[in-house]
């Protein structure tokens, strides 16, 4: 490692070395600098030099403490967190038999595989949430070799360590590797098809069998994953026919019958979730993406879910990609093809995504494009070490630094956006309410996560009402029918609480309405996005409400 | 292309004991651009989108603000789709006779450059290996330019065995010189050289044949600095080269655009007989007697091969006098002799010769660009109201496939530093500018020169502009804070500001004087120097002194921004 004193003039005789100190010492303070420097240099080279002897076991010691801490993570700030709507769902399609886990994600919008899986694994392993958390987060520990096996296609072993160190420090890899969602299963799948794409992609393993099976078996899992894999595999037999094309067209063959393969592979689950009605009246109500919209799934993915003033700041300091283009023009700096790829599987998929919810049916939320999480970290590994070492080592520092703060906040704040508190909901309740009561939870099916929560002694009801045990959907919100429905909901209740959370694009006009009729005596922000409102609806001291709660809650 | 003729000595023998030094074996993948249709074309198509975007798809705010946006929007576009019409394709092949012979005149013009520099120049000449007669001279500019040391170079001349031609009437600057020396010689071929620009013996075998085609005027090879990494000035340099000897001059090639650069070239006798010699009348004299010769229906080749190795500028005067020079050139090209007014060269010659000019009005541009931010956080105008992530996200991929379209096609040869250099230039730009518009002649007065080996004196005057931006950028920023407090529109203006001042370090960090590497008995203070860096009107004194190095290639900021 060169350092300034090695330009230095020796004196006849002298040694590098221990002379420099001699040279410090009668420089007085100004000529310790340097010596010191040459001390951290050398011992900078005998870890370097250790850790090329030890590759294996650095590379295995590396992935085990980040195994550790995301854990460590897990147990100190996440796995004790509220259980989330979604969270609720996933739960509740895994309560009954397989067959009726398959009537019931059908009847959702995603396909069925995680929801086979977590079946099985709260059969064996126990019902409650933490239980199937624990799958998410295995997931997430899988994926954490893969990353690295992934990124050592485009990077060095330092750099691909760095984004594995990253990847597990990750807020939104911890946040959902902490979810009982399918999300962290579709990037433990995607690190796989990547892997194996960038074999089959690799001119001397095109003709071999091995890798383009593994491939193929990754993208038939993958597709029944999640759908946002579909943009995946699309991104893939793009690059790969981009890639062919002008040179030799081997393995074209090979990617059409993956590609079939995988149709096929979808079309009875496809024809049976037609044939459910295709979650025509289960699917959320999802506003069509702006371009605020994408450049959040960045910004989630690198920093986690911050406030909304916190998130705006990082977004708005986009013009620092204009110099991060720039400062990555290097001479003799040309992107490898596995990096092109990744590119391409960070960028790619997601603005298919966008394009798509623009064109066909909005579907654009961050969770979704997941998948695109661990090319993109790799990317960024790819263009740190494209830097000059000194700026490129300031800046991953920096990264990493952010990468902490980020989970940190995310996991600590209660401004955290995707915090949410149905826990802290039905325990306000459960110490506020009487049997004279009434809580109205809209949207109605929030009621999923409330119910599992709330023990109180008022009654529960939906707005729109909803009846479950009814065949259908969800129940359409109508403006005009309002205050008739508020009517017969509030009629001989004295207190009705409001609790808001999933706008679906009626939660104003419900509160407003309450507002304007009744007198509100209770207001609580729970967590971002959920409100709990109280009024006063009745003043006779009449008994309470005959006990017939429509919705029961669970015990 | 082969070249299979045995050849003979070209010159008079070389004289015992004095061989040319052996030479540095350059990296020519510069030379091998890798054109990729399918980015240029994306792209091309993304800036069209951005700029129909900023014209059309937003709420105008500030109109003076939004129409100096559009302009500069409109430019860069124009460069681009310049560049991409430049760098379309790879060179066409030319007709070739390995054994051509036809008499060369081999110039090297000297002007005050040391006797040592000369001698290796003209030593390597008289090693080049050609069948047909050659006859070397050393254009001695010495005298009219008031160099000391103009005797030492008829005294090499002498030594050495070779003609020398002392010119008494000044006039001209180099292309005086070299008209100077085509009266006296006759030969049907003319190679020059820059004095500190060696030629490999094989120069000539690579670089006459293609006078066996009657309509070749003239052929063009690569300048190529053995010095480049000498330090940030001499690295600098060599990767804005590599991009115009690289993708542009190969481009240019195809389209029969490439230009003459001062050096390292061949001229037949006739094509520039017929243009009335070497144009005196232009500071970038090359740039300008290519366009006559072009004008004429003469054709040129560019050979991308490195035959003769030279010396970059060595500090930041120089690169800064260097530049100032090939811009005012360039820009008096386009006030003077607009190409696009000019009979007799093609439609692509039109457009090559106005892209490669026009490139030097970016100055104007990127300033423009660089004071949105101020003007916003000072006065709260913005040229369009929109949401900011809308656009970026148009411009982002839009940067980003144009530094990916700049590293594919000049093959990974380009860097940051240069790009930051190009657009730091604004200032020098304008300079230029100004001084074509109000007919003034500039230039930079060096009264010493010797600092010590790999030392740099205090250049800092020269970014004065680049400080100011800084300066006035913070009390920009203060002013903004103090407006708006910290929000959305104010990270973004910062962040802008933060790109324009992160890209204006480099070149100022150029200009920052540098300590000369300690050598055995000299203390730090040795051979420091003073320098005048005031501009001096040059009405009184002869043109061209000290710039003995022609015209040649800067490169473009971006993709896109094409220049010479």
């Amino acid at each position: 490692m060169s350092t300034a004193l090695d330009d230095r003039t020796l004196a006849p005789g002298e040694q590098p070395g221990a002379p420099a100190a001699r040279g410090a010492r009668a420089a007085g303070p100004a000529g310790r600098l340097p010596a010191l420097r040459r001390s951290a240099g050398r011992a900078w080279d005998g870890v370097e030099a250790f850790a090329a002897r030890h590759r294996l076991a650095v590379v295995a010691a590396v992935q085990l403490v980040c195994a550790a801490a995301v854990l460590a993570l897990s147990r100190l700030y996440f796995v004790g967190l509220s259980m989330r709507l979604d969270e609720a769902q996933s739960l509740g399609q895994t309560d009954h038999r397989y067959s009726e886990v398959l009537v019931t994600v059908a009847q959702d919008v995603h396909v069925p595989g995680y929801h086979l899986l977590l079946r099985t694994w709260r059969l064996l392993y126990g019902t409650d949430l933490e239980t199937a958390r624990a799958l998410s987060l295995l997931f997430f520990l899988a994926a954490i070799p893969l990353l690295y096996l992934v990124a050592r296609k485009a990077l060095d072993t330092r750099w691909s360590l760095f984004a594995v160190v990253v990847f597990s420090l990750s807020p939104f890899m911890n946040w959902y590797g902490n979810e009982a969602r399918m999300y962290t299963m579709l990037v433990l799948v995607t690190l796989a098809s990547q892997l194996f794409f960038l074999k089959v992609l690799d001119p001397a393993a095109t003709g071999r069998w091995a890798p383009w099976a593994a491939y193929a078996a990754t993208a038939v899992v993958g597709a029944y994953t999640h759908y946002f894999f579909l943009f995946v595999l699309f991104a893939q037999g793009a690059f790969f026919l981009a890639s062919r094309v002008g040179r030799s067209w081997r393995g074209v063959g090979r990617m059409a019958a993956t590609a079939v393969l995988v149709c096929l592979a979808l079309v009875p689950w496809l024809l049976y979730f037609t044939a459910s009605g295709a979650a025509s009246d289960t699917r959320p109500q999802l506003p069509s993406p702006s371009s605020v919209d994408f450049s959040n799934v960045y910004s989630q993915f690198l920093f986690g879910f911050q406030s909304d003033a916190a998130n705006t700041m990082l977004v708005a300091a986009w013009p620092l990609l204009a110099l991060a283009g720039l400062a990555s023009v290097r001479v003799g700096v040309r992107m490898s093809r596995a990096t092109a790829y990744l590119l391409v599987a960070a960028f790619g998929p997601v603005l298919l995504a966008f394009a798509v919810s623009h064109l066909v049916t909005p579907f654009f939320l961050s969770r979704y494009m997941i998948a695109a999480l661990p090319a993109l970290l790799v990317v960024v590994a790819a263009f740190l070490r494209m830097l000059s070492r000194r700026v490129g080592v300031v800046l991953a520092a920096v990264l990493l630094v952010a990468t902490v703060v980020g989970t940190g906040v995310q996991a600590t704040s209660s401004a955290t956006p995707v915090k949410e508190d149905y826990r802290g909901a039905a325990e306000l309740l459960e110490a506020k309410v009487t049997p004279s009561d009434l809580v109205v939870v809209s949207s109605p099916f929030t009621i999923w996560p409330f119910e599992r929560y709330y023990d109180g002694d008022a009654r529960v009801v939906t707005l729109p009402e909803w009846d479950r045990r009814q065949e259908g959907g969800l129940p359409a919100f109508d403006e005009a029918a309002l205050p008739a429905q508020v009517d017969e909901l509030v009629a001989g209740h004295q207190r009705v609480y409001l609790l808001l959370s999933y706008d679906q694009g009626y939660e104003d006009a419900v509160e407003q309405y309450f507002r304007s009729q009744y007198q509100q005596v209770y207001a609580q922000e729970v967590s971002p996005g959920m409100q709990l409102v109280g009024f006063r609806t009745g003043y006779s001291q009449n008994s309470p409400v005959e006990d017939q709660q429509r919705t029961a809650p669970r015990r | 292309m082969s070249q299979t003729t045995s050849a003979r000595p070209a010159g008079p023998p070389v004289p015992s004991g004095q061989q040319p030094a052996a030479q540095h074996v350059p990296d020519e993948s510069f030379l091998t651009p890798v054109p990729s249709r399918a980015l240029l074309v994306g792209s091309f198509v993304l800036a069209l989108a951005y700029v129909a975007m900023i014209c059309f798809a937003f709420q105008r705010g500030n109109a003076l603000l939004f129409w100096l946006l559009v302009v500069t929007e409109v430019f860069h576009l124009a460069q681009l789709a310049g560049y991409c019409h430049t760098v379309w394709g790879r060179d066409r092949a030319r007709p070739f006779a390995a054994g051509f012979a036809g008499g060369v005149d081999v110039f090297i013009t000297v002007c005050g450059e040391p006797v040592e520099v000369v001698r290796e120049t003209a030593l390597a000449a008289m090693a080049m290996r050609y069948p047909g007669p050659v006859r070397i001279a050393l254009l001695n500019d010495g005298l009219v330019a008031k160099k000391a040391d103009w005797r030492d170079v008829e005294v090499l001349a002498a030594e050495l065995g070779i003609e020398c031609f002392t010119r008494t009437t000044p006039g001209g600057a180099k292309a005086g010189n070299i008209n100077h020396a085509l009266r006296r010689t006759e030969n049907p071929f003319v190679v020059v050289f820059d004095a500190d620009h060696v030629p490999h013996d094989d120069f000539l075998l690579h670089v006459m044949g293609y006078f066996t085609d009657e309509k070749t005027g003239f052929v063009q090879t690569p300048q190529y600095y053995k010095n480049f990494d000498e330090n940030r000035v001499t690295r600098t340099s060599w990767q804005q080269q590599t991009l115009f000897f690289g993708p542009i001059m190969s481009g240019k090639s195809r389209l029969d655009s490439a230009f003459l650069c001062g050096t390292n070239m061949a001229i037949r006798r006739t094509a520039l007989e017929q243009v009335g010699g070497m144009c005196e009348e232009n500071i970038a004299e090359d740039f300008l007697t290519s366009l006559f010769l072009h004008e004429k229906g003469w054709r040129s080749v560019y050979v991308p091969k490195v035959l003769a190795q030279g010396l970059a500028p060595d500090d930041f005067l120089n690169y800064y006098k260097q530049q100032f020079r090939w811009t005012r050139g360039s820009l008096e090209v386009i006030f003077k002799y607009n190409p696009l007014l000019r009979r007799g060269l093609t439609l692509s010659q039109k457009v090559q010769y106005l892209t490669s000019a026009s490139y030097y009005l970016s100055g104007a541009v990127v300033l423009a660009g660089a004071v949105l931010p101020i003007i916003f956080l000072l006065t709260g105008q913005t040229p369009i109201v929109t949401s900011t992530m809308v656009l970026a996200l148009v411009f982002v991929p839009y940067l980003w496939l144009n530094l990916a379209v700049l590293q594919r096609t000049s093959n990974a040869s380009y860097s940051f530093q240069a790009i930051a250099f190009s657009l730091s230039a604004w200032w020098l730009q304008l300079s230029a500018l100004a001084a074509v518009l109000l007919q003034r002649k500039t230039s930079f007065v060096v009264t010493s020169k010797a600092v010590g080996a790999g030392g740099q004196p205090n250049f800092l005057r020269l970014v004065v502009p680049q400080l100011v931006y800084i300066g006035v950028a913070l009390a920009a920023l203060a002013v903004g804070l103090a407006r708006e407090g910290v929000s959305a529109s104010l990270m973004a203006n910062t962040a802008w500001l933060s790109v324009h001042v992160a890209i204006s370090l480099p070149f100022i960090a150029a200009a920052a004087p540098r300590r000369a590497r300690p050598a055995a008995g000299a203390s730090d203070g040795a051979g420091s120097t003073v320098f005048d860096l005031r501009e001096r009107d040059l009405r009184d004194q002869p043109s061209g002194a000290g710039a003995s190095a022609g015209a040649t290639a800067t490169a473009p900021a971006l993709a896109g921004e094409e220049t010479r």
